[in-house]
């Protein structure tokens, strides 16, 4: 936004929806509706689960297999979110060494990188193996997290290149998502890749960008609506200056990395939030102002609202997002402290109705199946790009929208992944024994009750178990019945909530 | 041809099928006041919207021969002047500017004065301080250059502003690329299909057309905002199939390059204006001109891409003319121009360029310019044209006069623009 924070007065509600502002909203209008949220709260088909460890599930992974359930059944709900906090790559090897054997580059930093020839095959492979964890990682809750930063601290990889990305999203997203919030930040201010995509990377004393100052209060930390003024930006701007990274022409062994070029930095007096910054500061100007912002109340509620958001979906917890605000403040930023106060059985209760965005329902598919991936390139060309979500591919700062009436429109990649893969036409990019998988039902019940364990943990919605029933009534009880009906289960409407 | 590794990068992205993030609104967003849509407005033009993506050399589609400094910047890569001998000279337009022989196809259009160039076009206000691609192209489709609060597009502001022309239609918006055009985002019933003739569900089934009446059935029975979304994308699949596209007749004998990927878009679109389905704009890209190095531009890779365009706009103009068509308008853009002066083989990102407008109702058989001149201490940074042009102007223009829609200040916010006499009014 041009304006300065006192005229920016969005409603607290739009603070989360800011990925859908498009004019000045100021000049547009006042009474606005959020369409797509009216109608759901109440919906049988959207709130599948009354189970509270099956809605956590839902909502914690990216489809939950039938593995998944037992476990967590044995776990408990709290014993199941604690494993997962405590998991690390040594619990999740199987995963992880097949990342490491597919797309080695995504182990490498930006010095490492910088000479492999076909950088766009980097950026690639990063898409690739960020999904594949999505599907196979054990973590799952790790891998929600991830995301949720993804989109939080989103780039775009075109803009930046494969070589610097790799290493942001290793040092920065993957080593801080269930962390605290304000080490990501540093993390994230200290990143090549950042310095790169929101433009701080030539910003010197003699035309200072005010790119990233900007977006690194309006969107990292503190909202549009958090209390900073242009005037804030523009000396924020200044403490920034300088910040670069490593040129791949110069000399050393950091090229892609962070770098603070002391010759670039403006000096002079600068004022930030109020608070004075003398002459002379270096690189501590800026550090000063990640200090007062990463400590700041606005920071807190930013956060909080939308992890609240990204978890229990459009509603109004405004109690809820205090606590998760106060629970911020007294630990540091702490996110595993933070997901505690979220992921409660009452918290999931009230949970409002959660379109799975493109990919989750594309990794659930694959997950809950246990369908074996042999090539990324058919997902990725004919149905994410289709839907949207392609991983990294989001230009604006924003990071995708984390709401349901953007991703309902456009529904048909989202039924022609699942007929598609189910036709078999996806073969050998991808192995799945159809008939083992619904356990060679004979019987339209028996079939009908493998999908339902299969993909909604033993407890598929009424109306849509009913229609089902009926589809598959009356045919021959072969491998083609079993494919179509499958296909229509994951076609289905409820399949496509949370 | 060599392109710089953003724009390769960009590239491979698009040809891959990594296409552009880009999602298709159903409804209209969030922002928008709640407008009681009457059925059908005002008469308006179908609009496509032509992006030359890398940054199109403008100054060697419509060449200045007439500033003879073009020639002392050009060394290599100029075209002759239309009066000289050589068979690579250009044809002339106005005495001052030439178009590059390869246009040929589109002199049918400029003779019946519906074809305009404007050129040394750009954003007024900083656009391409970065000379990157991303940037450029992003701050000309959201229609505000350096202003990142703005995530939509000016043509889906503009769809989102009004209702649709045609009452019950489905789809209004057509981006036939991967990914929504951004110039299209937030606008209401956009979607971006890459293939309009392939656009239907996948897999083969015993029993295909029990499952897809299934589906409808189940989500009939759902909740919003499903609901409406499932009628909206089986519908627009059964009209799209409607469509015969394999065996598309192209009037007045058009012929579309088929191979190329301009070609077989126009061709698509022509198709789907001719059937009224109530599409209402319509983005095709048509990509590769990074020519930093072995540009070509009179006997290499420029001429045969230029040639490929003018072709295949050339067969869009004389279809839907012969159609008896007087309801279109192609805008063709570019999100920068190249750098006046050359390096060895070809050119670099530089500011302002040209940009076209096409229909019967163009007022055309001109080049529109206020022209900066490319003298020395002419250029911006000593390299490129000044823009002196903005290409709001001509934008905002077609969008008040030929889509009817008064209500710039949305459409451009914080931009007032000029009106310059691009089009008509009626």
């Amino acid at each position: 936004m041009e304006s300065n924070a006192t005229e920016n007065l969005a409603p607290v509600d739009e603070i989360v929806d800011h990925g859908e502002a498009t004019l000045d909203r100021r000049a547009l209008l006042a009474g606005v509706t959020a369409l797509g949220v009216a109608g759901l709260a109440a919906s049988s088909e959207a709130q599948t689960q009354a189970d509270p460890i099956l809605k956590l599930l839902g909502r914690a992974t990216y489809g939950a297999t039938s593995a998944d359930v037992t476990e967590a059944r044995r776990l408990g709900f709290t014993g199941w979110i604690e494993r997962q906090l405590t998991m690390t790559t040594a619990d999740n090897l199987v995963c992880e060494n097949e990342v490491k054997r597919r797309w080695p580059r995504v182990f490498m930093t930006s010095p490492q990188l910088v000479d492999v020839p076909d950088d766009w095959l980097t950026s690639v492979y990063l898409q690739d193996a960020t999904f594949y964890r999505m599907v196979y990682s054990k973590r799952q809750l790790f891998e929600r997290m991830c995301e949720f930063f993804r989109d939080h601290l989103s780039m775009y990889i075109w803009k930046v290149g494969g070589w610097q990305f790799v290493d942001d999203q290793n040092n920065v997203i993957r080593k801080h998502a269930l962390g605290k919030f304000p080490d990501m930040l540093r993390a994230s201010a200290h990143s090549g890749a950042m310095m790169v995509y929101l433009d701080n990377a030539y910003s010197g004393y003699w035309g200072p960008n005010q790119n990233y100052a900007r977006e690194f209060f309006e969107l990292h930390t503190l909202s549009p609506t958090g209390g900073y003024t242009q005037s804030d930006v523009i000396n924020a701007t200044s403490c920034w200056t300088g910040w670069s990274f490593h040129f791949p022409w110069d000399a050393g062994t950091q090229k892609g990395q962070w770098l603070y070029r002391a010759d670039w930095h403006a000096d002079g007096v600068k004022t930030v939030l109020g608070r004075g910054i003398p002459a002379g500061g270096g690189l501590k100007d800026a550090d000063t102002v990640i200090n007062l912002v990463v400590n700041h109340p606005n920071t807190a509620k930013f956060l909080a609202k939308k992890m609240v958001r990204f978890f229990l979906g459009e509603g109004n917890f405004a109690t809820l997002e205090t606590a998760v605000a106060n629970t911020y403040r007294t630990t540091g930023g702490d996110i595993k402290a933070m997901i505690r106060v979220i992921l409660t059985p009452a918290n999931l209760g009230a949970a409002a109705p959660k379109l799975k965005r493109p990919n989750t329902l594309f990794a659930s598919i694959l997950r809950q199946s246990g369908a074996k991936v042999e090539s990324m390139d058919w997902i990725r060309w004919s149905y994410i790009n289709q839907a949207g979500q392609e991983i990294f591919n989001w230009a604006p700062p924003n990071g995708y929208p984390d709401k349901n009436g953007y991703w309902a429109g456009y529904l048909l990649p989202r039924w022609n992944m699942p007929l598609a893969m189910m036709a078999n036409w996806l073969h050998p990019t991808i192995k799945l024994d159809v008939n083992k998988l619904v356990s060679n039902a004979t019987t339209p019940s028996g079939l009908v009750a493998a999908i339902e364990r299969v993909f909604f943990g033993g407890v598929m919605p009424t109306a849509d178990k009913t229609r089902l029933l009926h589809y598959a009534t009356g045919k021959t009880m072969d491998e083609w019945t079993r494919r179509e009906t499958v296909a229509l289960a994951l076609c289905a409407p409820s399949y496509q909530w949370m | 041809m060599g392109s710089c590794r953003e724009f390769s990068d960009l590239s491979r992205r698009q040809v891959l099928a990594h296409g552009a993030a880009g999602m298709a609104a159903l409804t209209a967003p969030a922002w928008m006041p709640k407008i009681a849509y009457a059925a059908g407005g005002p008469a308006k033009d179908v609009l496509v919207v032509i992006f030359l993506r890398g940054g199109a050399d403008g100054l060697s589609i419509c060449c200045p021969y007439g500033d003879p400094d073009y020639y002392v910047h050009r060394s290599d890569l100029a075209i002759p002047r239309p009066d000289s001998a050589s068979p690579l000279r250009a044809l002339d337009l106005d005495g001052f500017f030439g178009m590059h022989r390869a246009m040929a196809p589109l002199q049918e259009a400029w003779q019946q004065d519906d074809l305009l160039f404007i050129q040394a076009t750009g954003a007024t206000k900083n656009q391409n301080w970065t000379r990157s691609h991303f940037d450029a192209m992003r701050w000309m489709e959201l229609g505000k250059p350096d202003d990142s609060s703005i995530f939509d597009g000016w043509l889906g502001r503009h769809m989102a502003l009004n209702p649709p022309r045609t009452a019950g239609a489905g789809l209004r918006g057509l981006s036939i690329t991967y990914g929504l055009s951004e110039s299209m985002r937030g606008g209401p019933q956009t979607l971006p299909i890459p293939y309009p003739e392939y656009f239907d569900f996948d897999g083969w089934y015993p029993h295909k057309d029990e499952m897809i009446e299934w589906l409808r059935a189940s989500y009939q029975g759902t909740i919003e905002p499903l609901k409406s979304s499932a009628k909206y994308m089986t519908d627009t699949v059964d009209v799209l199939n409607t469509i015969d596209f394999e065996n598309y007749t192209p009037a007045g004998g058009a012929i579309y390059p088929s191979e190329n990927e301009l070609g077989r878009g126009l061709e698509a679109a022509a198709a789907i204006m001719r059937a009224q389905i109530g599409v209402e704009t319509i983005c095709v890209d048509y990509g590769a001109w990074d020519t930093h190095s072995d540009q070509g531009t009179n006997e290499g890779f420029f001429n045969q891409h230029l040639g490929g365009f003018a072709q295949s706009l050339g067969a869009f103009y004389t279809d839907l003319m012969s159609a008896g068509r007087s309801d279109f308008t192609v805008l063709v853009m570019s999100e920068f121009g190249r750098t006046v002066k050359q390096n060895a083989t070809g050119t670099d990102h530089g500011t302002a360029n040209m940009m076209m407008l096409l229909g019967p109702k163009v007022v055309g058989g001109r080049v529109m310019r206020n022209w900066p001149g490319l003298a020395e201490e002419q250029l911006v940074d000593h390299q490129d044209l000044k823009v002196t042009i903005d290409y709001r102007d001509i934008v905002a223009e077609v969008v008040k006069k030929r889509l009817s829609n008064d209500n710039l200040a949305a459409v451009f916010p914080g931009f007032a623009p000029t009106l310059r006499g691009a089009v008509l009014a009626t």
